[in-house]
C-alpha cells in the first residue's frame, strides 16, 4: 500500500530554535495515529507543516503523493488547537462556508451531528459555551469525508464528558479508508483507538511503531511508557 | 473559489457598511437641520439671526468633517484589522486552511476591501454634494444653484487640469485614479499586517509602526519624483498650472499602480513563505 503521508529529513527552524530537526514519517491510509508529545516537543510545527499553513525549512512533505497546497488542503481536514470560527457568524451560516469550500463536506452529517449538541442553528456562534464551540469545530471537521484528518490537541482543555463525546465523533465518523493523525499529550484518553503511535520530543521522532506491538514489546500500555519515556 | 471568497467577505462586512450608511445618513440630516435650516427659516436679514445661522452652521461643518473624517480613516482602520482577524489570528487558520490559492486569498480580500471603501467614499461625497445644494439653495436661492454647481466644478476642474480631458475623460480618470489609490492604501495595510505578524509579539504595534514607515518611504519617493519632474519638464508646462497638475496626477496613478505591485508581491511571498499564525 502506498503512503498517504510521506516526510522525508524535514526540519523546521523558528530563528535559531530548531523546531524539528530531520524528521522521517511514513503513515499509510486506513489508520489512527497518535502523535505523542510534551508540550513544545515539535508535534504543532509539524502538524502546521503537513497541513500547508507553516514551511519546513528543509526536507520533503507529500500527502499522497502531492506537496502540502491548495491541492492537499481540498482532501486534508484539519482540527487546529485554536478556536477558528468567526464568533459573529450563526452555525447555519459556518455550515453552509463549508459546504461551499469543501467538495467532500456533507451539510446532512454536520446538521445530524449538531443534533446531539441541542443548539439552535440560527444562533450566533458567540453564544456558546467554550465546549460547545469545540464540538461545532470538531463536528466540522469530522463531516468531510476527507483522506487525512489532521486533529491538534482535540480533547486537550475539555472535561471528561466531553473528551468521550469528541473520541466517539472521530471514531463514528471518519471515512474509514482515511487516515486520522491525532496529536496528544493526554495518551490515556486516546490509547484505546489508536492503531499507531509516534513519539515526539525536541521536534525529533523517538519512537513509531504499531500500538500493539509497543504494548506487546515494552509489556506495559502506552501511557505508562510514555511517562517512562518523557519523565522528568 | 475566489466568487465565493469575495461573497463571504461582502456577507461578513455588510453590517459596518450599513452602520456606516445610517451614521451619514443622520450626521447629514443633522448638519441640514442644525446648519442650513436656520438659515433658510431666519434668513440673513438681521444680525441676530444671521449670526446664530453662521454659529450653528459653523458648528455642524465642524462636527461633519469630524464625522467624515471618522467614516474615511475608520474604514481603513476596520479593514486593516479584519485582515489581520481573519488571516492571521485565530480564524485564520480556517482562511489558510481552505483549498484555494494564494493569489485568490489575496484577491478575495483587496477586491471588497476596494468596493467598500468606494461605496463609503462615494456615500462622503454624496453627503457633501446634498449639504453644498441645501447650503447654497438656502444662501442665494434656487436661481443660482446651477451657477454655483457650474462655478465649483469650474474651479475644481480647472485646477487640476482635467478640464483639458473633457469633462466625461476627466471624471472617468478622476474615478479611476481614486480607486487604485485606495486600492494601494489598502494593500500598503494588508503588507503592514503581513509585516507585523512575523514577530511572535506585539503584533499590532510592529503593524502600524510598518504602516507609518511604509507611508514615510513611499511619501519620500513622491517627493523625489515630483522634484526630478519639476527639474526636467519644459518651461512651457511648468507655468500651465493645469497642465502641470495633470502630469503629476498621472505620476501619482502611476506610483500608485507601483506601490500596489509591490505590496501585492510581498505580501505574496510573506502569506506563502513565512505565515506565522498566533
Amino acid at each position: 500500500m502506498l503512503d498517504l503521508l510521506s516526510l522525508k529529513a524535514v526540519s523546521k527552524k523558528y530563528g535559531i530554535k530548531q523546531a524539528l530537526n530531520n524528521v522521517n514519517l511514513n503513515i499509510k491510509s486506513g489508520k489512527i495515529v497518535g502523535l505523542l508529545g510534551p508540550n513544545g516537543g515539535g508535534k504543532t510545527t509539524l502538524i502546521k507543516i503537513v497541513v500547508g499553513i507553516l514551511k519546513q525549512t528543509d526536507g520533503v512533505v507529500t500527502i499522497d503523493g502531492v506537496e502540502p497546497g491548495d491541492i492537499t488542503k481540498s482532501y486534508v481536514a484539519y482540527l487546529p488547537d485554536k478556536d477558528f470560527l468567526d464568533e459573529n457568524m450563526s452555525i447555519g451560516d459556518t455550515i453552509s462556508m463549508y459546504a461551499d469550500f469543501y467538495n467532500d463536506f456533507s451539510s446532512k452529517k454536520a446538521y445530524e451531528l449538531l443534533e446531539d449538541l441541542k443548539v439552535p442553528f440560527k444562533s450566533k456562534i458567540k453564544t456558546l459555551s467554550k465546549g460547545n464551540r469545540e464540538k461545532l469545530q470538531l463536528i466540522l471537521v469530522m463531516s468531510r469525508d476527507a483522506r487525512l484528518y489532521v486533529l491538534d490537541e482535540p480533547i486537550a482543555g475539555v472535561d471528561p464528558a466531553a473528551r468521550d463525546y469528541i473520541l466517539k465523533t472521530i471514531i463514528s465518523n471518519y471515512n474509514k479508508n482515511a487516515t486520522v493523525l491525532i496529536s496528544t499529550h493526554l495518551i490515556a484518553d486516546v490509547e484505546g483507538i489508536l492503531d499507531e503511535a509516534i513519539f515526539i520530543r525536541d521536534g525529533e521522532i523517538l519512537l513509531h511503531d504499531m500500538a500493539d506491538n509497543i504494548r506487546n514489546e515494552k509489556g506495559c500500555s502506552i501511557d505508562e511508557y510514555f511517562r517512562e519515556v518523557f519523565k522528568c | 473559489m475566489l466568487g465565493k471568497l469575495i461573497k463571504y467577505e461582502f456577507k461578513q462586512m455588510k453590517f459596518v457598511l450599513l452602520v456606516t450608511a445610517i451614521g451619514l445618513a443622520i450626521i447629514t440630516g443633522i448638519v441640514i437641520c442644525l446648519g442650513i435650516v436656520p438659515m433658510w427659516i431666519f434668513g440673513r436679514n438681521d444680525i441676530i439671526t444671521e449670526t446664530l445661522a453662521i454659529f450653528l452652521t459653523g458648528i455642524s461643518a465642524l462636527i461633519y468633517l469630524f464625522i467624515l473624517f471618522v467614516a474615511g480613516i475608520g474604514m481603513y482602520i476596520y479593514i486593516g484589522v479584519r485582515f489581520y482577524k481573519t488571516m492571521y489570528s485565530g480564524i485564520g487558520y480556517f482562511t489558510n486552511s481552505l483549498p484555494i490559492k494564494r493569489h485568490e486569498l489575496i484577491l478575495g480580500k483587496v477586491i471588497p476591501a476596494v468596493i467598500i471603501q468606494t461605496i463609503v467614499t462615494t456615500m462622503i461625497i454624496a453627503s457633501g454634494a446634498l449639504i453644498f445644494f441645501g447650503y447654497t439653495v438656502s444662501k442665494d436661492g434656487f436661481e443660482d444653484l446651477m451657477l454655483n454647481i457650474a462655478r465649483l466644478t469650474g474651479v475644481m476642474l480647472s485646477d487640476s487640469g482635467i478640464r483639458n480631458l473633457g469633462i466625461a475623460l476627466g471624471l472617468t480618470f478622476v474615478g479611476i485614479s481614486s480607486i487604485i489609490q485606495m486600492a494601494s492604501i489598502i494593500m500598503t495595510l494588508f503588507l503592514s499586517v503581513s509585516v507585523g505578524q512575523l514577530f511572535n509579539s506585539n503584533r499590532i504595534l510592529m503593524s502600524v509602526i510598518a504602516f507609518v514607515v511604509m507611508n514615510r518611504v513611499f511619501s519620500a519617493i513622491d517627493a523625489i519624483i515630483r522634484f526630478i519632474i519639476e527639474v526636467l519638464v519644459d518651461k512651457a508646462y511648468r507655468y500651465n498650472g493645469s497642465a502641470f497638475n495633470l502630469i503629476f496626477m498621472i505620476l501619482t496613478m502611476a506610483l500608485n499602480i507601483i506601490i500596489l505591485v509591490i505590496c501585492y508581491t510581498v505580501s505574496y511571498y510573506i502569506i506563502k513563505n513565512k505565515l506565522n499564525l498566533e
